[in-house]
């Protein structure tokens, strides 16, 4: 291993963490989105699965996100009879969504983020500074 | 006169190495800091001392494999030498199975950084030596 692959898999561990991110995104401006049909199911949340993947060609193992699969937890229940949305008892389905979990996921995305970018940074200076032993 | 003869120098190119490997592992660790059931891995430190005393002979140059038949593989010279295990204690251990915690790995990766920086001063200044008793200008300051 060598400093170059360091750079490599802190690079995937930001795409990885960047993928979260956009899932985070697609939840929060989803978490109104109703069915537009009468008792339909609404947006259902989405989440990622990260795991750690063995690159073969340069020996190094990166993280990679490996599935996209949906909350199955319950949905948000509301009584509106006049929405286009809601069922023969009146009640319309809003999404899963919480949006203070989907911060929480944010915040630890980003700081996955930073520390991912951190690690590029050190790798980088010891990088430059071992090219520059040979200004001698 | 060859410089790989030279025990001080065997010993800062081992301790180099072992350091941009166990740099990756780190990041490696970070990459995979919410990743579930992974487990945080680092490189303990060889013997440099043992290292030093059969100069020429780094883990990076190990014997070759004997050949004798046309199918036989070759170690690549992209295998590392340092091998990671897991760590033993670390901070912390999530519920889902993953004990890495982002503040240990920083600590470790500006440990390993200023190692490193430590080793190649080390060699600066010892290659300044070498100019200073070749009588090149500007090479002892």
């Amino acid at each position: 291993m060598q400093l170059s692959d360091t750079l490599k898999i802190a690079a995937s561990g930001m795409k990885a963490q960047g993928d979260r991110l956009r899932v985070v995104a697609e939840n929060i401006a989803n978490a109104d989105s109703t069915s537009a049909t009468p008792g339909g199911e609404p947006y259902r949340r989405k989440v990622v699965m990260f795991q750690n993947v063995l690159d073969r060609e340069l020996g190094i193992e990166s993280v990679k996100v490996v599935k996209r699969t949906h909350d199955q937890s319950d949905f948000k229940k509301k009584f509106d009879p006049s929405h286009p949305a809601a069922d023969e008892q009146g009640y319309v389905l809003y999404p899963n969504v919480n949006t203070i979990v989907e911060m929480m996921d944010m915040r630890e995305a980003r700081r996955g983020y930073e520390a991912n970018l951190n690690m590029i940074e050190i790798s980088k200076s010891m990088l430059t500074r071992t090219i520059d032993l040979l200004r001698g | 006169m060859n410089f790989n003869d030279i025990s001080l120098f065997t010993l800062m190119r081992g301790k180099l190495g072992y350091l941009s490997a166990r740099q990756s592992v780190i990041a490696q660790n970070i990459a995979n800091a919410d990743t579930p059931d992974y487990r945080a891995r680092d490189i303990a430190e060889p013997d440099f001392k043992k290292m030093a005393m059969q100069a020429g002979n780094s883990p990076a140059q190990k014997l070759p494999m004997h050949v004798t038949n046309a199918k036989h593989m070759t170690v690549s010279g992209s295998m590392s030498a340092f091998e990671a295990t897991e760590r033993k204690n670390t901070y912390e251990l999530n519920p889902d199975g993953n004990n890495v915690s982002t503040e240990e790995e920083m600590m470790k990766a500006a440990e390993t950084q200023a190692e490193y920086t430590k080793v190649l001063n080390l060699y600066r200044k010892t290659t300044d030596m070498f100019k200073t008793a070749i009588g090149r200008p500007g090479g002892g300051a």
